[in-house]
């Protein structure tokens, strides 16, 4: 099964990922070895097989809409702290619209 | 006996008896940890003030006869470096989270805490616990204890290497596909994955989210058994935690199997695997049969499916978990300028080592819609197929036995770096069964090779079945130190 370039192209699109052109060719030869392997799976027989999507019978666990935690000031501080750029309280980042 | 070479069970006693303080205990290994760790890199971070200050605060406790329940007060550990502790750096061994300080500890750090557990450092481990040698740390590879010319095995080598190296009394791991189970194995420890959802993943840094499990690593089935039960139990904040009763594990170290049906897969008897690995295996078979355990040969017929299901499904879900490490709000950013899309791309190409972008691009072309159908869709599907067959084996059977690797570890330089090489080993398929059903396994040593490195001995179990395997593996290793194999 073979990788096109346009298919690395969009998939580092996808993921946000820069490659240079030996990452390319590596990645290009280990996807297309893994997708030899994984051949079996797309020809095997599931007709009428349900997906398992969570091994336990957890369905939409939810939880009640309140605070919990009250030290709130405390913890955006302490989470301003390890944000790598910050300027009056707020994280910084770069321009995002021309 | 040296001090730092005690058993958990051992050392709590001594603690509980006032023989040694719980600052003595941990000062003696903080002082091996500074001599051997220049060697073996178990540790990423090693948190000495904090340690004594804690195990002050435990004794103090203690002395109250506030911890006299717990099996483990006063006992210092260490924990694998993707488990968050509050106002420690926590890094998943990446450069992406190399100046990542949690403002919150994971509940089983809390739990822990609450047990009089002292933290000794953070765990070296393979990047974003992706990898099977911890090599792939951005904090350079651990070194297997036993010998340092091989990998401790991984992801949470660092956890293994620790505890087989006496540099903690018991370690955590976390294990999506083997990583507590075979590094455990090949450093000579006990490591426990526990029943998926009976241990809470809150504060765990996901790598895939229907696999992974927190588990425990120490020096026997004892002293993990005494660990898991405290850190076992539903937990509000893990929406797959399971709300249960969970039986106290610790009264499962009973050395009896008389009329336990173990099941070894036919393949595994016909695999090529290293002769002094099968001749250990055929020996422990031999150890459960005289204990009058009933065995039997079984054959699978969805087994050729896990690894590739596994490989599809955790690429997925990590290629998800993965997308909020952006370098916006913490971690690592690109110091290279740029729009936002630049900032994104920059700072996760640098951030991320090799076999991370692999997976997270595997994930990504299996998710991208000319392909779930016949890959993500799919592989959900096979899952259902291979839970159905062990549903089956485990209404016939209380427990599964294989070698936990069929060969012992690598040697470091020898290492194959193919990720795809690494991974299609006959064995994982076996180890990686546990995860795919959310069962709970064991890993117990159960000899050497002629180079003198450890065999592991697997036991895997059906959901919420920790009482069978570790009874099983109690039994085990009571009989193997009645031969003096210690």
């Amino acid at each position: 099964m073979e990788i096109s370039d346009k298919q690395i192209k969009k998939l580092a699109d996808y993921t946000k990922l820069d490659l240079d052109e030996k990452e390319k060719a590596k990645l290009k030869k280990d996807l297309s070895t893994m997708l030899e392997t994984a051949k079996i799976i797309k020809d095997a027989d599931t007709k009428g097989v349900e997906p398992l999507i969570g091994v336990n019978s957890n369905i939409n666990v939810f939880r009640d809409d309140l605070v919990e935690n009250d030290s709130s000031i405390k913890n955006q501080e302490q989470l301003l702290k390890i944000a790598p750029k910050t300027k009056d309280g707020f994280i910084q980042v770069n321009k995002m619209l021309d | 006996m040296s001090l730092i070479h005690l058993n958990i069970l051992e050392l709590s006693d001594k603690i509980k008896n006032k023989e040694i303080s719980a600052v003595e205990v941990t000062r003696a290994v903080l002082e091996h940890i500074k001599e051997k760790d220049g060697e073996y890199n178990s540790f990423i971070t090693v948190t000495e003030e904090e340690a004594i200050r804690q195990a002050i605060k435990v004794q103090e406790k203690i002395d109250k006869g506030q911890l006299s329940k717990s099996p483990i007060a006063g006992v210092p550990m260490a924990i694998k470096d993707n488990i968050c502790t509050k106002n420690i750096r926590t890094s998943c061994a990446s450069k992406m989270l190399e100046t990542f300080i949690p403002s919150y500890n994971a509940t089983v750090m809390d739990k822990l805490e609450g047990a009089g557990g002292i933290l000794l450092g953070k765990l070296n481990m393979d990047e974003c616990a992706m990898g099977s040698s911890s090599d792939t740390s951005y904090f350079g590879p651990t070194k297997n204890p036993v010998n340092t010319q091989y990998s401790p095995g991984g992801s949470s080598g660092g956890s293994a290497a620790a505890v087989a190296a006496s540099q903690g009394f018991y370690s955590l791991g976390s294990d999506t596909g083997g990583s507590i189970r075979q590094p455990s194995s090949y450093c000579g420890v006990t490591g426990i994955k526990p029943t998926y959802g009976s241990v809470s993943r809150y504060g765990l840094i996901p790598f895939a989210s229907s696999f992974d499990q927190i588990g425990p690593i120490a020096k026997d089935i004892s002293g993990a058994t005494a660990v898991l039960d405290v850190i076992k139990g539903y937990d509000p904040k893990d929406s797959t935690s399971v709300n249960k009763q969970y039986p106290t594990y610790l009264d499962s170290l009973v050395d009896d199997v008389k009329g336990m049906r173990i099941a070894i897969p036919k393949d595994i008897m016909d695999s090529p695997m290293d002769e002094v690995v099968r001749e250990k295996f055929e020996e422990a078979i031999e150890i459960f049969k005289n204990k009058g355990a009933i065995i039997q040969i079984i054959e699978l017929d969805t087994i050729d499916y896990v690894i590739p299901a596994y490989y599809i499904l955790s690429s997925a879900e990590a290629s998800s978990n993965l997308s909020r490490f952006d370098g916006i709000r913490y971690g690592y950013r690109s110091p290279q300028g740029g729009n936002i899309e630049e900032i994104y791309r920059k700072s996760r190409s640098e951030g991320f080592g090799q076999e991370v972008k692999y997976r997270v691009f595997l994930g990504a072309y299996v998710l991208s819609p000319d392909n779930y159908e016949d890959y993500y869709s799919q592989a959900l599907k096979v899952r259902r197929l291979i839970k159905n067959e062990f549903d089956q084996v485990f209404s016939k059977y209380d427990i599964v036995i294989l070698p936990s690797n069929f060969y012992t570890a690598s040697k470091i330089d020898e290492l194959d770096k193919e990720p795809i090489h690494q991974h299609s080993k006959a064995d994982n398929k076996y180890t990686i069964v546990a995860n795919m059903i959310g069962g709970p396994a064991i890993s117990i040593p159960c000899g050497f090779d002629n180079n003198n490195l450890p065999i592991g001995l697997q036991l895997i179990g059906r959901q919420f079945g920790e009482e069978d395997i570790i009874r099983a593996a109690y039994s085990f290793e009571t009989a193997r130190k009645g031969c003096g194999h210690g």
